[in-house]
């Protein structure tokens, strides 16, 4: 089917299978490469990015349910300097291999953007479907948490 | 001169390109004109292929090649290279293990890849298998001396344990049991394969080591390994099974050549169940006796761990009882047994995870039984020399640990914490920590550009723990420039070669190399300089130059590292070094220790057990960048209450399949699973180590831990759980 | 490749429905199908995708007539906060926020839940607990089923294969209470082991029991109830109502064992002198 996709601002339009992923419309014909594939079944939130503002996992997405609609991943996060919460992954350890780091930043953006009082349980039930395997998780909490001072 | 910039809690480099999601993982290298390979693999766990109907997938719009191991390219060689794990690439019809690749089918998107795998049609012939360790264990057998145990052999005695044990005035003598194991990085293994003609392969791979990939590659397409390069600038978590290049490496080098495309396969989450290993289970006894000061007089450590029919890898599970106490009569054995399983490998901490639970948990046991604190009586066998190797340790700061820990923690054992008031119950415990100090022959690659900025390069890579930023900062000092001035580059088998990061040895190894190489850069340009008519150091000796932000300077007078290279031409200045272990350093034993000490809370009408604090204490030689070093050492905590509590790869003994094949029946650690965790460092000088003084701190994390908490969860219920994972039924 | 309709109106829904094109499946926030699609489960028994996602008239909550009456499409997220769950149905509410985690609780919907019918799904064994009726639709016109008759046997539901879930409507709790305990193989993220629900008026004189991840179907637990009811005894005669199986995530004994023991908990909180043996 061909649709539009709003990603990251600009208007893109697509011939695409309906059922194929969004993940894999993100990273194999649009070439957004910082959305990662970390389990393919909504357990891992590696795929997270917003479909017209609300988190979601686009590896459980069909692109034919996101015609239309604006899409925003890492990518369109931050244009030339960073966010204030990719300053606190980078300055925090919240990144570590990398993989869960997108994912996690764009959970951990809804997260502030929610406006909720950055307490450890809140920052850790914001992000609860988010897996990462080095860090232990600790540091992305204290990421979420320091962006959340420095903005509020 | 005295380095200012290695041991900064610099953030990491790499940071940037990871939060915007610049950075490039090999899944995602850009490859023009490139085919995607999806794996159909075997439901049986031993069998035969009788026939695979590919028409219907063949037929499929987009489909190039469905590869099976009727029409497969012929591998010139189907041996793989020493300590290298046998691989199943499409060459013969035996099916050995459940979810090994039987046909490979390519197309030219993804999901055309993907809808065809589907239409292929395997027939197997099932033969009788078995994945239960109790079938088999009659014919456990002593293996050869493997490079996971430092090729040391699998028994070893000392004293006469037997004695020992009879004179003991208490004994415990239990069996441990660890379970399979799934490594589960986030990043799913990825290999893209580029011919360059009929000889040239170029390959981007998920790799903890390139040339371990080029190496085998190279030798199954009988090719010269400088016609072999592999790439990897960034690895989303390894943990051992992206240790040595598995079946889908060669599958997408064949598939490409077969084709005559680049070909790109991507293992989805379930196939990471079995075909790149895992931890194999253990079974371990452990007869352990003490006087009734608490002073150890035997310690006998057994394992046996799985293995799979066609390979033989080895968890040295009974090793870490080879250095960690004192005791006169000791003896340690491992044998393994051969079931319908994939074969295991290497997992964070091979041998110290698994051994250190049994070990640790014995000792507890035997710390109860005396009445006595554990943490006492692991002072009172406190080992001042390795007991087995009767060698010095070349450092050892463990009474440190126990003191830190049991000081930050509030260690007090004796108590048995009251429930609470919402009926939770309360347990501490603790644990010892340790893992080997590996040090492998490096090389590294230093060069001054015109500009005055180095460029510093040697093949290793950076799995997540920081091996650019550390050994930019190593650079910098060595070389005497600022940080923004170095750029360290790694990833290539172009570069001058690095180990596998494998073994907590990647800061060791490398560190010494550039070390090595940036100081004897620097050295060089001074010579230049002082031998240089054109230099106002012209005539100064080398030693009295001083070096820093790349000028020199000697007697008032200054010159700096970019004008000496532009007088000499302008062409890049270089030196390359090579660091290794020497025979100076067989006279230690090399290892790093710990303490750790946890707090639990058990739900006693569910049997949830919680962390709520765990706090360790390491020694793990010098630390080149603590920020780094603790969240290394974080995860690896985190990794032991996985271990502890979680983590088991559940096989169907029925048809030897894994039933827990993704991440939602798998658990690894979440966010709700994990509240305080404290790592901190003893800082060790050691200068036998290696000449960088690092011992490595990727592993060290993991180990003692589940003993640890298991210990805490006898104090709280009174439990003894001697098989992981702590599950809520065995607590009920 | 599967084909897939798209529709923004029931009667678009209806007309394809009407066709009964072979195997085909329903589409909403795809937490469940989507995740079947990617691990090529059983994906030649899909023949066709009906995607709902975009029809409006499905979604919302609203209080009419004694009822609490939810649009199947509606997103957890969307129960979690609604003024209107949170002070009417609480419960379902604090269930909406144990699913899954937000990425999925933004996709997931209380329809989807229901028909994909799984023992272990999270809501079901409140909707049995606090009698849930379902209003379903189709080409032949609408009808309600009662949530205990809905869930026949596993996966399988009383919906009609030309019928669509439009509504849930709980009858609203008037003094009694309502409650309910995942025990989850982890803290968040995390598949039940064991799922109970509770409805109950002061002093026990009406209760409502459902179970979940403990018999092929979510399940009311009748004989549980009477002996809540009666002072018997809860704890052996859930064990005649449930029928736990072993499978990875737990074990017959430890599902038999924490059911009752939650149960207990649920009722002894709600007021009752039940305690609960083996605390110390």
């Amino acid at each position: 089917m061909r649709l539009e996709l709003r990603i990251n601002g600009s208007v893109r339009s697509l011939e695409v299978e309906p059922l194929k992923r969004l993940l894999d419309v993100l990273r194999e014909d649009l070439i957004l490469t910082g959305t990662k594939e970390g389990c393919g079944e909504g357990e891992c939130g590696a795929c997270a990015v917003l479909l017209d503002g609300q988190l979601v996992n686009s590896c459980l997405v069909a692109v034919c349910q996101a015609a239309g609609a604006s899409v925003v991943t890492i990518e369109g996060l931050s244009s030339s300097a960073l966010t204030p919460l990719q300053r606190s992954f980078v300055e925090c350890g919240g990144a570590q291999c990398g993989i869960c780091t997108p994912g996690m930043i764009v959970a951990g953006q809804c997260f502030l953007d929610s406006g909720a009082a950055a307490t450890d349980e809140a920052v850790r039930e914001a992000i609860a479907g988010n897996l990462c395997r080095c860090t232990g998780y600790t540091k992305i909490v204290e990421s979420i948490q320091h962006a959340a001072r420095e903005t509020r | 001169m005295k380095p200012t910039i290695t041991g900064q809690p610099l953030a990491r480099i790499d940071g940037h390109a990871k939060v915007t999601g610049a950075a490039r993982y090999s899944a995602e290298v850009q490859i023009s004109g490139v085919a995607y390979g999806v794996l159909v693999t075997s439901a049986c766990a031993r069998g035969r292929i009788l026939a695979i109907e590919t028409n219907d997938a063949e037929r499929e719009p987009g489909v190039l090649a469905v590869i099976t191991p009727k029409n497969a390219l012929r591998l010139p060689d189907t041996k793989v290279p020493e300590n290298d794990r046998v691989v199943q690439v499409l060459q013969d019809d035996r099916i050995v293990y459940s979810n090994q690749p039987v046909a490979l089918v390519v197309a030219e998107t993804l999901e055309g890849a993907m809808h065809a795998a589907l239409l292929v049609k395997v027939h197997e012939e099932k033969e009788p298998a078995t994945v239960r360790l109790d079938d088999e264990i009659k014919n456990a057998f002593e293996p050869e001396p493997q490079s996971a145990s430092g090729k040391k052999s699998a028994d070893q005695v000392r004293g006469d344990p037997a004695r020992g044990l009879r004179e003991a005035a208490m004994r415990i003598d239990e069996t441990y049991q660890t379970p399979y194991e799934t490594h589960n990085p986030l990043e799913p293994h990825a290999t893209t394969a580029v011919w360059n003609g009929p000889d040239r392969l170029t390959v981007y791979d998920a790799t903890q080591g390139v040339f371990g990939v080029r190496k085998k590659l190279a030798k199954m397409f009988a090719l010269p390994t400088g016609n072999v390069r592999v790439l990897t600038k960034f690895v989303g978590g390894g943990f051992g099974c992206k240790g040595t290049p598995w079946s889908h490496v060669i599958l997408a080098a064949l598939a490409a050549k077969q084709v005559g495309r680049p070909v790109k396969l991507v293992l989805t989450r379930p196939q990471m169940f079995g075909m790149v290993g895992g931890r194999p289970l253990t079974r371990q006894r452990l007869s352990v006796g003490a006087n009734k000061q608490g002073k150890l007089t035997a310690l006998r450590h057994e394992s046996v761990s799985t293995t799979s029919r066609f390979d033989d890898f080895l968890e040295p599970a009974a090793s870490v009882s080879r250095h960690s106490y004192a005791c006169e009569n000791m003896a340690t054995s491992h044998r393994l047994v051969r079931l319908d399983i994939a074969t295991p490998t290497y997992m964070r901490a091979p041998g110290e995870a698994t051994g250190g639970f049994a070990l640790e948990s014995a000792i507890d046991e035997l710390a109860h039984a005396l009445k006595m604190d554990p943490l006492a009586l692991r002072l009172a066998s406190y080992a001042e020399t390795d007991p087995t190797e009767d060698k010095p340790f070349s450092s050892k700061s463990l009474r440190k640990c126990y003191a830190e820990g049991a000081r930050r923690f509030g260690w007090a054992w004796n108590k048995r914490s009251p429930a609470r008031a919402d009926g939770m119950l309360v347990g501490v415990g603790m644990a010892t920590s340790s893992y080997p100090a590996y040090f492998s022959k490096a090389e590294a690659l230093a060069r001054m550009l015109p500009d005055g900025t180095a460029l510093v390069t040697s093949g290793a890579v950076d799995l997540g723990g920081g091996t650019y930023t550390v050994m930019s900062q190593v650079a910098a000092d060595a070389i005497g420039l600022p940080m923004d001035r170095v750029r360290f580059d790694l990833g290539d088998s172009e570069m001058p070669e690095a180990p596998r990061s494998g073994g907590s040895q990647t800061a060791a190894s490398c560190a010494s190399a550039v070390l090595l190489a940036g100081r004897a850069l620097r050295d060089k340009l001074v010579r230049m300089a002082v031998a240089d008519a054109g230099s106002p150091l012209l005539g100064a000796r080398p030693d009295e130059v001083l070096i820093e932000n790349g000028r020199m300077t000697a007697n008032g007078r200054t010159d700096s590292f970019a004008d000496v290279v532009k007088r000499a031409g302008g062409a890049p200045v270089e030196e390359r070094a090579r660091a290794g272990p020497d025979e100076a350093r067989k006279k230690w034993s090399l290892h790093s220790f710990g303490a750790q000490f946890v707090e639990v809370l058990v739900d006693p009408d569910l049997g949830h057990v919680r962390v709520k604090r765990l706090v360790g204490v390491f020694a793990g030689g010098r630390i080149l960048n603590a920020r780094l070093a603790r969240s290394q050492l974080m995860g690896g905590m985190v990794w032991g209450i996985g271990m502890a509590l979680h983590e088991e790869t559940v096989y169907d003994e029925k048809i030897g399949r894994i039933m827990t094949r993704d991440l939602a029946d798998y658990h690894v650690p979440a966010h709700a699973d994990v509240q305080v965790i404290e790592p901190y460092f003893i800082e060790e000088e050691d200068v036998h180590v290696d000449p960088a003084g690092v011992k490595g701190i990727g592993e060290i994390g993991i180990t003692g831990t589940a003993a640890a908490i298991a210990n805490a969860v006898f104090n709280a219920t009174g439990k003894r759980v001697r098989s992981l994972p702590i599950t809520p039924d065995k607590l009920l | 490749m599967i084909p897939v309709t798209s529709v923004k109106t029931l009667p678009e829904a209806y007309a394809l429905l009407q066709a009964r094109p072979p195997g085909l499946r329903v589409l909403a926030g795809g937490t469940d199908l989507m995740v079947a699609i990617n691990a090529r489960v059983g994906l030649d028994r899909i023949g066709h995708v009906l995607d709902i996602w975009n029809v409006r008239e499905l979604r919302g909550i609203a209080l009419q007539d004694n009822f609490l009456r939810i649009g199947a499409l509606t997103t957890y997220t969307e129960i979690i906060h609604s003024t209107l769950v949170n002070t009417q149905l609480p419960a379902l509410a604090a269930v909406s926020r144990e699913v899954g985690a937000w990425a999925i609780q933004n996709r997931g919907t209380l329809g989807g839940n229901v028909c994909n019918a799984s023992p272990a799904g999270d809501t079901l064994p409140l909707l049995l607990a606090a009698d849930a009726r379902f209003l379903l639709g189709g080409p032949r016109g609408e009808r309600t089923v009662v949530a205990e008759e809905f869930f026949l046997a596993y996966r399988k539901t009383a919906l009609g294969a030309d019928e669509l879930l439009l509504r849930v409507d709980f009858p609203l709790p008037d003094a009694a209470r309502l409650a309910y305990r995942k025990v989850g193989t982890r803290r968040a993220q995390s598949i039940s082991k064991t799922l109970i629900a509770v409805r109950a008026t002061p002093g026990l004189r009406e209760v409502r029991i459902a179970a979940g991840c403990v018999a092929p179907i979510p399940l009311r637990c009748r004989r549980a109830e009477q002996a809540a009811m009666s002072g018997g005894d809860v704890r052996a005669a859930l064990q005649l109502d449930i029928s736990p199986i072993n499978d990875i995530r737990s074990t017959i004994e430890y599902r038999r064992l924490v059911s009752a023991n939650v149960l207990l908990q649920l009722l002894k909180n709600m007021g009752t002198p039940y305690s609960l043996p083996g605390r110390p």
